[in-house]
Parts: structure tokens; sequence; C-alpha cells
């Protein structure tokens, strides 16, 4: 079992972050109070810090409350190391929420945070021994509403807002619930209400501490000790759960959210081994234990639906797999829901590194479910970077994937519920490749058509999204929220580009970004990426070729691109260069890349179609 | 059982700690400390503390004393001579 000297050593390591799947298996154990602490404290230690790329890992999440918030400190951060990610937090003073958003010169102003998380109390909203009722309601929640609005004045990245817990006490006793509000209804009144004008904030969620209360058997929400002794605003019980949603959204936000589940079958989707039970004997659907399959399977359509992608790894003979999605009716997952599937008897680690590179993705974003403890284990041994479920009960599973925050994202998009229909695709077109054996000959016959142009409001969802989420062909890995790219896009001093692309097999939807700063007559490439799904087919050189005809026509002289070296864009370090750029600094990491465009090279792939919508200025004005 | 192991990373004092430590003369031992002070205790007695326990954990003694009073030996670092 590693410890903390250990993980520490490991993360102060500059060749690559293997502390971060430690810490996982620290946390397995059962640990004091003493012990999290000292892992919640490595984002401070200096071996860490002084790490050259500790900034790519790190977000900074700033809680600004009624109360205090010093006991959710250490489960945001060992939250977000469990994620893989450092986090620093600024915690505001007590009862300082409405002068620190409004001073421009406070802490929170100055923590410069990624994240904001307001954490309002009722009685900092309301006149001591106010009625509750309707209007009173709505007076919290305008006085609230006031406060958000400030904050989003000078903030544009996201926002959590913390909602109200429900006290233990009924002035009326039973008979609450026959008062104009009582205390319990005045409380999911505000709540809902809260929630309801949140949903129209673009950025801005709602921390859901009363749905946790209402789960995590916390008994005690606001009559906990450490409300007495220390004026804290949520009982101990809750911090873990709102650490885990608070990390989730860090991770979205700096791309380190899981994208695909891969599965085992046996015992694991179903009951039984289908091999030998048979495709009528394995348990699905019915009474105890099939039951249980189908909720877990229903669990896993909605992860589907909201675009996480779905790998099968399983040692199996296909055919009698296959005629269990065929002929089992009760199943709720469908065979095509299927991105990658490996189902033979090969070694599971080679077949889930296979799976990783057919879908274009890192073992970092997978999840496994496997009720082998033996399989696990060797797939952590071999693959520290995928999170393999330490569970072999489906119920434990289904538990897991109902409440788990790994595959938060900050958004969901059209493009997110097509998804599995392009991995679909990828798969024809594999299936095509090795049909053709001329590169040029396959390409062609694709039928590639890419649509370019400066971005629409509608757009900068997904744009924003692609930001948080593409880590390999990502030049610089710079994340940005919806509303920051709408702040940049209004600005004049911005250009933010969009590139789309179908085929003959799919429409891919938005693939490409990039944000481009004006200055003068060079203009300067600060983010330019491409989803990982359409590389290799010349994409990523036809934006750039228009990108820099589009900059030519409007008189600049010189573009500069740049590339900020990560974990994982290796494959782009060289991209500006093959595409005529030369190299103009090399500053530890950063690499500046030039071009002058009068006289420059059209790079256009021939086999690829200019949308009509990208071809003139018009499209993109 | 060690008080070092226990409130040590808690703490965060330079030195082991020692009976005579308490909430007046250990900087770092603050308000919020206190929290997570009483909680590892609790943790660790496997039992909650009442109001009255609480009150009167003021120092490593009083800790030390109301393990003892739980048929618990707990033990601490002797200061140097």
């Amino acid at each position: 079992m590693p410890n903390i000297r250990d993980i520490v050593s490991l993360l102060a390591s500059e060749e690559s972050w293997r502390g971060f799947p430690q810490i996982r298996h620290y946390l397995r154990e059962k640990r004091t109070r003493g012990d999290v602490r000292a892992l919640a404290e490595i984002p401070c230690r200096s071996e860490v810090l002084g790490r050259s790329d500790f900034s790519t890992r790190c977000c900074r999440v700033a809680l600004a409350a009624s109360r205090s918030t010093e006991n959710l400190r250490d489960a945001i951060a060992v939250q977000c190391l469990d994620r893989g990610m450092f986090c620093q937090q600024y915690h505001a003073p007590f009862g300082q929420l409405g002068q620190e958003l409004r001073n421009a010169d406070s802490g929170l102003h100055r923590f410069q945070p990624d994240v904001i998380v307001l954490s309002p109390h009722p009685a900092s909203y309301l006149p001591e021994n106010a009625v509750l009722n309707e209007k009173s309601a709505s007076e919290l929640i305008d006085a609230l509403w006031i406060d958000l609005t400030i904050l989003r004045d000078w903030f544009r990245g996201p926002v959590l807002v913390q909602n109200f817990l429900a006290p233990e006490a009924r002035p009326s006793g039973i008979l609450d619930c026959k008062q104009d509000l009582g205390i319990c209804d005045f409380v999911r009144y505000v709540n809902y209400s809260l929630s309801g004008r949140i949903k129209a904030l673009p950025g801005v969620l709602v921390l859901d501490a009363a749905h946790f209360s209402s789960f995590a058997a916390v008994p005690w929400s606001t009559l906990h000790k450490g409300q007495y002794l220390a004026g804290f605003g949520t009982p101990d019980q809750l911090a873990v759960h709102l650490g885990g949603d608070i990390a989730g959204v860090c991770a979205a936000l700096k791309g380190f959210t899981r994208k695909c589940l891969v599965l085992d079958l046996d015992n694991t989707l179903w009951g039984g081994i289908v091999g030998e039970d048979g495709v009528g004997g394995i348990k699905i659907g019915g009474s105890f234990p099939g039951n249980v399959y189908i909720g877990l399977q229903q669990q896993i359509k909605a992860l589907l639906n909201r675009g996480i992608l779905l790998g099968l790894n399983s040692k199996n003979n296909e055919e009698d797999v296959r005629r269990v999605f065929e002929t089992r009716k009760e199943m709720i997952l469908d065979w095509g829901d299927f991105a990658c599937k490996r189902i033979n008897w090969k070694d599971k680690v080679s077949n889930l590194k296979e799976i990783a590179q057919e879908m274009n993705i890192g073992l970092d974003s997978m999840v496994i479910l496997d009720d082998n403890p033996v399989e696990r284990e060797w797939i952590e041994t071999c693959c520290p970077e995928a999170y393999v479920l330490p569970e072999s009960d489906p119920l434990e599973m289904l538990r897991f994937l109902s409440v788990s925050s790994l595959f938060d994202s900050l958004s969901i998009t059209a493009e997110d519920r097509s998804r599995q229909n392009s991995y679909s695709a990828m798969e024809a077109r594999r299936r095509l490749r090795s049909e053709k054996t001329d590169l040029g000959e396959f390409l062609r016959s694709l039928q590639l058509t890419v649509e370019i142009g400066a971005s629409k409001p509608a757009q900068l969802g997904r744009i924003a999204q692609l930001t948080q989420k593409t880590n390999q062909f990502n030049l610089t890995t710079r994340r940005y929220s919806e509303e920051r790219l709408e702040q940049l896009r209004r600005s004049g001093d911005w250009e933010v580009f969009y590139c789309s692309c179908h085929d003959r097999f799919a429409d891919e939807g938005i693939i490409g970004v990039a944000l481009v700063r004006k200055q003068g007559r060079e203009w300067v490439i600060d983010t330019f990426l491409l989803s990982c799904r359409v590389l290799g087919r010349g994409v990523e050189q036809a934006f750039l070729s228009w990108l820099c005809a589009f900059a030519e026509r409007k008189g600049v002289q010189r573009i500069i691109g740049e590339f900020v070296r990560s974990a994982k864009n290796g494959l782009t370090e060289s991209f500006y260069l093959e595409n005529g750029f030369k190299t103009l600094t090399n500053d530890n990491g950063c690499l500046r890349f030039s071009l002058q465009l009068p006289g420059r090279q059209d790079c256009w792939p021939g086999w690829i179609t200019p949308c009509e919508n990208s071809v003139g200025e018009e499209a993109v004005r | 059982m060690n008080i070092d192991d226990l409130l040590g990373p808690i703490l965060q004092a330079e030195r082991p700690l020692q009976l005579d430590d308490s909430v007046e003369n250990l900087a770092s031992w603050d308000s919020i400390k206190q929290v997570d002070v009483i909680l590892a205790v609790e943790e660790a007695l496997g039992s909650g503390l009442t109001t009255s326990e609480i009150d009167h954990l003021r120092s490593i003694r009083d800790i030390v004393e109301l393990f003892r009073t739980h048929g618990i030996k707990i033990a601490v670092c002797e200061p140097e001579q």
C-alpha cells in the first residue's frame, strides 16, 4: 500500500503523474482524519508546487459563504486528487459573503479563481423572525440573486450555488404542514424557486446539499457540532458529497472528466455465465437478482444518452454474447450501443489498450466495471490510469454509477447525444479502410465536407466543452467556459472559429475550435484543437489552411501559432512546422511558430470539400 | 495508540505533542482544528462525545484522561529534560 511520502515523491517527479493512481489505492484503506488531512495538503507541498507543469493539473476554487466552509477543504482537495488533479482553495472569511463579492480588492477577487462556490444561509438574507411565506421566500431569492448578479458581472467561470438544508426543528411540530409555509415547505419552496431561476443562467449550477442530505443519511443537517464549535455551515457527513460535486465541476472544466465506461459481461451486465448457463439461463430482468442487472443497464443507458462512450471487454464467445443481445428481450442495452467491443479469450489488458487506441482516448478517460477481482487487479497493475471500480456486486456498481460525478460535464450538447453514432461510423470507416489499399482513394471515398466559420452564440456551449475535454490534438490545452468565450467573442480583439464536418457515414457536428488573438496585422492562435474522432483525415490541415486564408483576406501579415506541451498533446508538437510555419521561440515547453501570410503555400487537402458556408467572408460575419 | 499518530497531522505541531499542549498555548489549535480534534477522538473511541465532554477537551492532558476513562491507554511523548 502506498504511503504519503511515496505519493508525494511520485507526484514530484517531472516525468509523469503516476502518483495520482496511488492516491486512489491509498483511499481504499480505512483512513483516519489525520491521514486524510495529510493527503489533502499534498497540493501545498513545495515538492509538488515546484513542478514546472503544476498549473496544467491545478484548479483554483474559491468558496464564499455565510458560514464557515473550512470543513469542506479536505474533502474538495481529496476528491480533486482522486480525479487526477490538484486544487488550490480560497475560503472567504466567515460571514463575509456580501463584502467579498462587492469589494474588488477582496481576497476572493485577488485569488482569481477558476470556480466559485456560493454557500448562502437564509439567516443572512431574511430578517430575524421573518414570517415564512411565499413573499419572504421571494425576497430571499431576490436578495441572493443580487449577489449572484454582482458576481456574474466580474466572474465568468462556473459558479456553484449551494441550496438550503431544512432545519430539524419544526416550530409547530406535526402542524408545520398547516402553516402558510411551514419551515420544511419554506426551504423546499426556496430551493425549487432557486433552481428554477438558475436554469436560465448559463454557467451557474446548483450544489444540491438538500439532495445529498436526503440520501446520505445525515443525522443532523443543521444541529451538528461543527456549527456550534466553529460555525460550519454544513455537517461533516455532507462534506464528501459536496466536495465530490465541486471536484466534478473542476475536472470537467480542466479536462479530467472520464469519457468511457468499459464493461465486462458475465456477472456484470447479467447474472451468471452465458457460456455455462446458456443464453436462456442467465439472469436478467424479472425478480432478484435479475432486476438489479436491469437497474444497472438502465443507469448505463442513461450515461450513454449523456454522451459517455461504452466499450465491452469480456472473455467469452462473441456468438453467445450476440445471441443474448438478440434474443433476451429484457436487455436494456443494445449491441449497437457499444462503440468498441473486445469479446475474445485474450488478456483483458491488451484488449483494454486496443479499445483505448481504437476510440482515440487515453486510459485515464476510462472507468472499468468487472466483477472478477483477479481481472481488476491485473488491469489496475498494468493500467493504473484507468479507474477500476473495486466492486463485484452489481448493486454496488449501480450505486456507484448513480451518484458518481466522474463523468460530469458542464453541458450536454447535441454532439454528446449523437456520439455513439459517430463511433459506429468510425467502425464503418475502419472497415472501408481495410478494403481500400490506397490511402488517397480511401480518403476521397469518405466524401468529407467541412464547414468552418466564426462562432455563433448557440455554438459556444459545444466550443467551451471541446476546450475543456480535448487533450490530444490540443496545441495549448487552454480551457474556456462558455461565458468567457462569449466575452472574447464580443470583445472585438478575438475571433472564435469553429469547424464541423460530415462524411458519408456520419455528421460529426462541431469537432474543431480555433481562438485567435488579433494584434493589428498579426494574429496569434491562442487555441487550436480538434476532436480525436476525426484525426487523420486532413481536417486539421483544412482548418488551419482556411484560417490562414481568412486572415490574409483581412490584411493580416503574419500568423503566430503556439504550442504548450502537456502530458497528452505530444502528437501536435510538429503540427505548425508540418504546415509551413517556422520556429520563432522555444521557452521551456512553450513553442511559438510564425507564418508570413503573403506568399504562403496552401495546404488544403484535395479530398476535402469546403462547405459553402465556410468559403466566403459573408459566412463568417 | 499514540497521541501523535492520532492528532499530529491535524495539529501540525513542529515537535511531538505533549501533555501540556492546549488550545491556549498551541498556535495551530484554533476553533476549526478543535472540530477536527473532536471528530478524530470520536472516531478513535468509536462513539460520540457529549457537549460536556467536548467542553472539557482543552488540552492533550484532557484527551489522554478522556481515553483513560474509556479504558484506552494512549501514549504521549515525554518532554525533554
